[in-house]
C-alpha cells in the first residue's frame, strides 16, 4: 500500500493539508464513502422494512446487505448476529441491558472489566451492576498500563457471568490476547465480551478464532460515518434474548391478549435495533468496509506498526524532556502512542501542534483510571495512525515536539 | 468619548484544569480568535504547566502585539494586544 495515494482519497487531508493523527478518536472519510451516502441519499432513500414500494425495498436490501458485508468483514457465522446501534459505547450499554433484563446477570454475580478499559466499557456495567446488584471488579493494570492478567484466574469465581475488556487500549495501543482470555473465562461458564473500537478498524478481526461471545465497534473510526455501530453476539446467545429497548421494527405481531397485551419479538437482528435504524450511516459503514478490503487488513496493521516503530524511535531521541506512556514494543501495540512533553499540559502541547499543522488527542481519552495509574494524572497527548499516515507525519510530528523542547529549554536557561 | 478597550482574562493553570473537557488550551485559542482588534488578553499562566515562551510563540500566530510581562520564574501575567 502506498500511504501517498491513498492520502489523495481524503478529501479533508487535501483541503486543510494538515497532519492528521487522532484517528483513534475518529477516522477521516476516503471519497468513496463520501459519495456511497450522498448517491443513496439522491436516488434510493426510503425507510427500511415498512414500504412495498420499490424503492423502499432497494433500500432495505441495501440495509440487509450493510449487515452481510459487516458480517463478513469479521468472520461471523450469520450475518443476522450484526446489530446496528448508534456507537461503541451505545452497544455496551445494549449488551448490558440484554444480560441484565434476561437475568443473565443478577444479584450477587460479578462482572470483571481492566482498569486499562475506556470509560465506555467500564461505567455502563458499573451503572448496570448498581441497578441489579451486582458486583464490578476491576482487574489491575502493571506500570505500562498492561492489565495483569496473571491474576485473573485468582479473581474469577463460579460468581463471576462475563469478562469485558478492551481489545486494544485507546492509550497505550497495547492488544490483548483475547484467546487466552476467553479461554478462562468459559473454563467457567463466564462469558466474554470486547471493546473493539480500536481493533477492528486497524487488525484483521475473526470472531470465531478469538472465541469471544460478543463485541462492540464503531463505524467512525474505520473510514464510515458517524451515527452507526456494532453489537456482534453469537446466534445461539442472541436468539434466546429478548429485547430491553422495544418499539417500531422490534415486534412481528402485538396482540390485545384478555386485558393484557401479547408481544411476538421480529427475528434477529430486527428486534435488538428499535426505531428507523441508522440507514444512511449503514451505506456508509459498507463501502468503508470495501475500501479497507481493497487494501487489505493485515496491510493495514502492518503499516500502522511501521509508523509507530518510527514514532516510538523518533520521540525516544527527543531524550528525557518526553516520557511515553505505556509499552515501547510496537510488536504489540497498535497505532497508538502516548505520551507527555515535562513539565507541559498536555492539552498546551496540543495547541502548539495545531499551530504546526499537526492534529493529535490531548487529555485523559476517557481512560481516567488508567491515566493515574501511568502516572499521568493530568493525561497525555495521543498521537494515532491510520492508513493515510506516512513517515514524513511522523517527522514533522517529531521536529514540532523538538521545536517545543527548544523553546522551553531557551526559558528555562535564561531565567536561571 | 473616549474608546473602550475589553479585558479578557485567561488562566493557564493546573488549577485552571477542573475536568477532562475544561481545557485552557482551548479557551486560550477561542479568546484570540474571538476577540477583537484593540482587546486586551490578560493571561496569567504557571511555568510549569504553560511555559511562557511557548505560550508566546502561540499567541504570535495571531496578529498580537505583547505589552506586558511580568515573571517570578513560576508564574507569571502576560498581556497582549489584538491588533
Amino acid at each position: 500500500m502506498d500511504c501517498r495515494v491513498i492520502k489523495l482519497d481524503f478529501p479533508e487531508l487535501i483541503a486543510r493539508n494538515i497532519v492528521y493523527l487522532d484517528s483513534a478518536a475518529s477516522s477521516l472519510k476516503p471519497r468513496s464513502v463520501i459519495e456511497a451516502m450522498r448517491s443513496f441519499m439522491e436516488s434510493s432513500y426510503a425507510n427500511v422494512h415498512r414500504g412495498v414500494y420499490s424503492i423502499s425495498m432497494e433500500a432495505s436490501r441495501a440495509y440487509e446487505e450493510a449487515h452481510e458485508v459487516v458480517a463478513r468483514f469479521i468472520n461471523a457465522w450469520s450475518w443476522d448476529e450484526v446489530v446496528f446501534v448508534k456507537n461503541t459505547t451505545e452497544a455496551v450499554q445494549l449488551l448490558t441491558l440484554l444480560l441484565a433484563f434476561n437475568n443473565i446477570i443478577g444479584r450477587g454475580d460479578e462482572i470483571i472489566v481492566t482498569e486499562a478499559d475506556h470509560h465506555s466499557n467500564i461505567l455502563p456495567w458499573i451503572r448496570i451492576a448498581r441497578i441489579i446488584g451486582a458486583r464490578v471488579k476491576l482487574l489491575p493494570v502493571d506500570g505500562n498500563g498492561i492489565p495483569r492478567w496473571e491474576l485473573l484466574e485468582e479473581m474469577v469465581s463460579k460468581k463471576t457471568k462475563i469478562i469485558t475488556f478492551s481489545h486494544a487500549s485507546n492509550v497505550t495501543g497495547y492488544v490483548n490476547d483475547v484467546r487466552r482470555i476467553a479461554r478462562i473465562a468459559h473454563d467457567i461458564g463466564a462469558l466474554i465480551a470486547i471493546d473493539a473500537a480500536q481493533s477492528v478498524p486497524h487488525m484483521k478481526i475473526d470472531v470465531r478464532e478469538l472465541k469471544v461471545d460478543f463485541m462492540a465497534f464503531s463505524g467512525h473510526k474505520m473510514l464510515g460515518p458517524t451515527g452507526i455501530g456494532v453489537l456482534w453476539g453469537r446466534r445461539d446467545l442472541m436468539e434466546k434474548l429478548e429485547p430491553p429497548l422495544g418499539g417500531g421494527g422490534t415486534v412481528k405481531r402485538v396482540m390485545l391478549n384478555g386485558s393484557g397485551v401479547s408481544i411476538e419479538w421480529e427475528e434477529l437482528p430486527w428486534r435488538f435495533e428499535s426505531g428507523t435504524p441508522p440507514i444512511i450511516e449503514s451505506i456508509g459503514l459498507m463501502e468503508a468496509i470495501r475500501y479497507l478490503e481493497r487494501i487489505g487488513m493485515d496491510n493495514v496493521e502492518q503499516h500502522e506498526k511501521k509508523l509507530t516503530a518510527y514514532a516510538l524511535k523518533r520521540l525516544e531521541e527527543l531524550g528525557d524532556g518526553i516520557k511515553i506512556l505505556g509499552p515501547r514494543d510496537a510488536s504489540i501495540k497498535l497505532g497508538i502512542v502516548a505520551f507527555n512533553v515535562r513539565n507541559v499540559d498536555p492539552s498546551m502541547v496540543g495547541l502548539w501542534l495545531d499551530q504546526h499543522g499537526i492534529a493529535v488527542r490531548t487529555g485523559l481519552h476517557c481512560a481516567h483510571i488508567l491515566h493515574d495509574k501511568l502516572g499521568a494524572p493530568n493525561g497525555s497527548v495521543r498521537v494515532s495512525f491510520y492508513i493515510y499516515n506516512c513517515l514524513e507525519d511522523v517527522d514533522k510530528l517529531e521536529s514540532s515536539v523538538e521545536e517545543l523542547l527548544k523553546t522551553i529549554k531557551k526559558e528555562t536557561r535564561s531565567s536561571l | 468619548m473616549g474608546v473602550i478597550v475589553v479585558e479578557r482574562r485567561i488562566e493557564l493553570t493546573k488549577e485552571a484544569w477542573k475536568t477532562c473537557t475544561d481545557k485552557p488550551s482551548a479557551k486560550l485559542m477561542v479568546t484570540l480568535e474571538e476577540a477583537s482588534p484593540g482587546d486586551i488578553i490578560v493571561i496569567v499562566g504557571e511555568e510549569d504547566f504553560a511555559p511562557s515562551p511557548m505560550v508566546m510563540k502561540i499567541v504570535s500566530r495571531w496578529s498580537t502585539e505583547i505589552i506586558d510581562f511580568n515573571s517570578d520564574g513560576y508564574n507569571y501575567v502576560l498581556k497582549v494586544r489584538k491588533l
